[in-house]
């Protein structure tokens, strides 16, 4: 590339690399270096690459599990609440109790038919896992930004097809435009690009 | 990382699975021991119900290494690699298992024993619930037993297809299929220790594996049919034999989590990246399976529930009265509420000693699912837990278990406990971080 403009202008340093071993051999390399703000682009999921950035675990697990516990809990009181379940005396503490307290005789079933409400109790928490998960993973992608800086790099088009890269940020505080394009080059990458802000 | 050479791990485990065979055959035959002890007082007739109980577990145990062997071989993925020889041992012990279940059921069957007292006729509090034959382990083939007037109608129409000789043929058949099975998939394993790995080999064994897992449903629908639905001749239900056969590989995939650690703790580093994959997968696997287990377990009685019919209430009747709505109880939390919400954490998972633990778990609740599914067919009234017949039955069950525990082991000891030939011997995962890595993430 060519001269380098003012430090602070670009986003940061990306290299390029032909296969995965060697993205991860360069991660581990940069994050003994003592660089943080970094990410890897691969086509596919590559094994060991999350630990050789040092990236921690995300919330997500946790916050998809809670997501399914209240769907099924959604569930649960959904259909309790609707059908008669309470008992009768507890009529007068109900809030709006004649608008939804149907007591529904189905087949001379109890009211609180536990066994029939577990479909639909399945069915919630299956819907809100995967409701927090897609929209949380939205959410730690930083939607609803549509675009990237890095796709102001032409060679990135191909970390979708069989290009691994790897990007030293330049919020990074040991970032430095000339030393760590340099310590990039040691890695022996195909390409060293400026990724612009 | 594993070992070296394949040969080795075989040398250095040899000495504790020699001990566990001994540990095995000494408590599978105080097992029995005592059984047949406790025959003398309880009845032969109840001995023999224990048995039939007892060996489900280890028959699962064994016919669940058989399906996961030829799954294995179909989608190749690294966890076959290192449960291969494993699953081909426990599938050598089919001949010896044939002629115990041989045993059981031709005194079963053929009414050699009275039975004296149990608990059989101590309460009925609902009059729809099956009989229980004094002469008979299966009730239908003892043709003076007496139903009531709607489940005789049944039970006689299916007279043409439950009667002594047609089982035993039904029985002998599926027991000849499996080993012929088994002898395949072993042939071709020695043939790819002799030989080396060809892409030839590797079709010979999915062309067994794919047919087999065909082979494998349609046979055990007979038998799950045959063994245990029977029990109750007017009972039917048509998602049972998903039910029985399914629970067969949650089983072996326990068993195989349990060997899997056993054959290499403090041998090989567990913590590495390669064998933390494997248990990894494995805890995976086990969840996955717990989770469909109690899917069509559940499934099952809420389309009976549902549906309120006189011939298939019964079966859940007799499992929500008497005491045995307790051992219900503890099948849903035991077998579904706790291995899943430990499995969820990922830690358990990646340590073997948390892996065995709830594998083990798992495994003690598939004899307390199996003992739900039989023995309130035999004592449909009140559960007589503190009884004699209770140890019995245990006694039977841990008997057989550590009989077959002896006849697994000692075959195990057989060959390497690693394919050498095998080609995902070398289709290492991409990279495997080292551990300073994984803690030095964990930490930062």
């Amino acid at each position: 590339m060519g001269a380098a403009p003012a430090k602070k202008a670009a986003y940061g340093l990306l290299a390029e690399f032909d296969n995965p071993q060697a993205l991860v051999d360069a991660a581990d390399r940069a994050r003994r270096e003592g660089f943080v703000k970094m990410e890897g682009y691969s086509p596919f999921p590559v094994e060991g690459l999350r630990e050789a950035l040092g990236q921690k675990r995300t919330l997500m697990p946790v916050a998809i599990f809670f997501g399914g516990i209240t769907g099924t809990m959604t569930g649960f009181l959904l259909q309790t609440l609707t059908s008669g379940s309470l008992p009768r005396e507890w009529d007068q503490w109900i809030p709006l109790n004649q608008w939804f307290n149907y007591r529904l005789n189905i087949a001379g079933r109890p009211f609180f038919s536990w066994q029939a409400f577990v479909p639909p109790m399945f069915e919630l928490t299956i819907l809100f896992a995967a409701f927090t998960a897609v929209f949380g993973m939205l959410a730690i992608n930083g939607y609803p930004r549509l675009n990237h800086p890095l796709f102001e790099v032409p060679e990135f088009g191909r970390a979708s097809v069989d290009r691994f890269f790897l990007c030293i940020e330049a919020d990074d505080k040991l970032f430095d435009a000339e030393k760590t394009r340099e310590f990039l080059n040691h890695l022996k990458p195909l390409t060293i690009s400026e990724v612009p802000a | 990382m594993a070992a070296d050479s394949t040969h080795d791990l075989l040398e250095k485990a040899k000495p504790r699975i020699n001990k566990a065979a001994g540990t095995a055959l000494v408590v599978g035959l105080a097992g029995l021991g005592t059984a047949a002890v406790l025959a003398a007082v309880v009845g032969v007739g109840p001995f023999f119900r224990s048995l039939l109980i007892g060996y489900i577990l280890p028959f699962g145990l064994m016919m669940g290494s058989l399906v996961l062997l030829m799954i294995q071989w179909c989608t190749a993925g690294y966890w076959g690699y290192v449960a291969r020889r494993p699953l081909e041992a426990a599938t050598r012990t089919l001949p010896a298992m044939a002629l115990i279940f041989g045993l059981i059921a031709a005194g079963g069957l053929t009414g050699v024993f009275e039975i004296g007292h149990g608990d059989t006729h101590a309460e009925h509090p609902n009059a729809n619930l099956n009989e229980v034959s004094d002469h008979r382990l299966w009730p239908w083939a003892d043709h003076e037993l007496e139903y009531p007037h709607h489940e005789a109608l049944v039970v006689d129409a299916k007279r043409g297809y439950l009667n002594v000789p047609f089982f035993a043929a039904r029985s002998v058949v599926a027991f000849v299929i499996w080993i012929a099975l088994m002898l395949a998939l072993n042939r071709v394993a020695r043939r790819e220790d002799a030989e080396g790995s060809s892409q030839k080999l590797r079709d010979l064994g999915m062309q067994f594996s794919g047919p087999g897992i065909v082979i494998y449903s349609i046979t055990m629908l007979f038998i799950s049919t045959d063994w245990s639905m029977s029990l109750q001749p007017a009972w039917y239900s048509s998602m049972y034999p998903v039910i029985f056969g399914f629970s067969q590989l949650l089983g072996a995939m326990c068993l195989n989590a349990v060997v899997f650690v056993f054959l290499r703790k403090d041998i090989v580093d567990l913590s590495s990246g390669r064998n933390k994959k494997v248990m990894r997968d494995l805890g995976s696997l086990i969840l996955g399976f717990v989770v469909f287990w109690t899917y069509i377990s559940f499934s099952q009685y809420l389309l009976i529930w549902s549906a309120n019919l006189k011939e298939e209430v019964p079966y859940y009747i007799a499992r929500t009265n008497g005491g045995w709505q307790y051992l219900t109880a503890i099948l849903a939390f035991g077998h579904f509420v706790i291995p899943f919400f430990v499995l969820l954490l990922r830690e358990v998972s990646r340590s073997g000693k948390w892996l065995v633990r709830v594998a083990v778990f798992i495994l003690a609740m598939r004899y307390v699912d199996i003992y739900w599914q039989f023995k309130p067919a035999f004592s449909p009234g009140r559960w007589n837990f503190a009884s004699l017949e209770t140890v019995m039955d245990l006694g039977a069950a841990v008997g057989l278990l550590g009989l077959w525990g002896f006849l697994f082991l000692k075959q195990l000891g057989k060959h390497d406990l690693l394919p050498a030939n095998d080609n995902r011997r070398e289709t290492e995962p991409v990279h495997t971080v080292s551990d300073d890595v994984e803690i030095a993430a964990s930490h930062g």
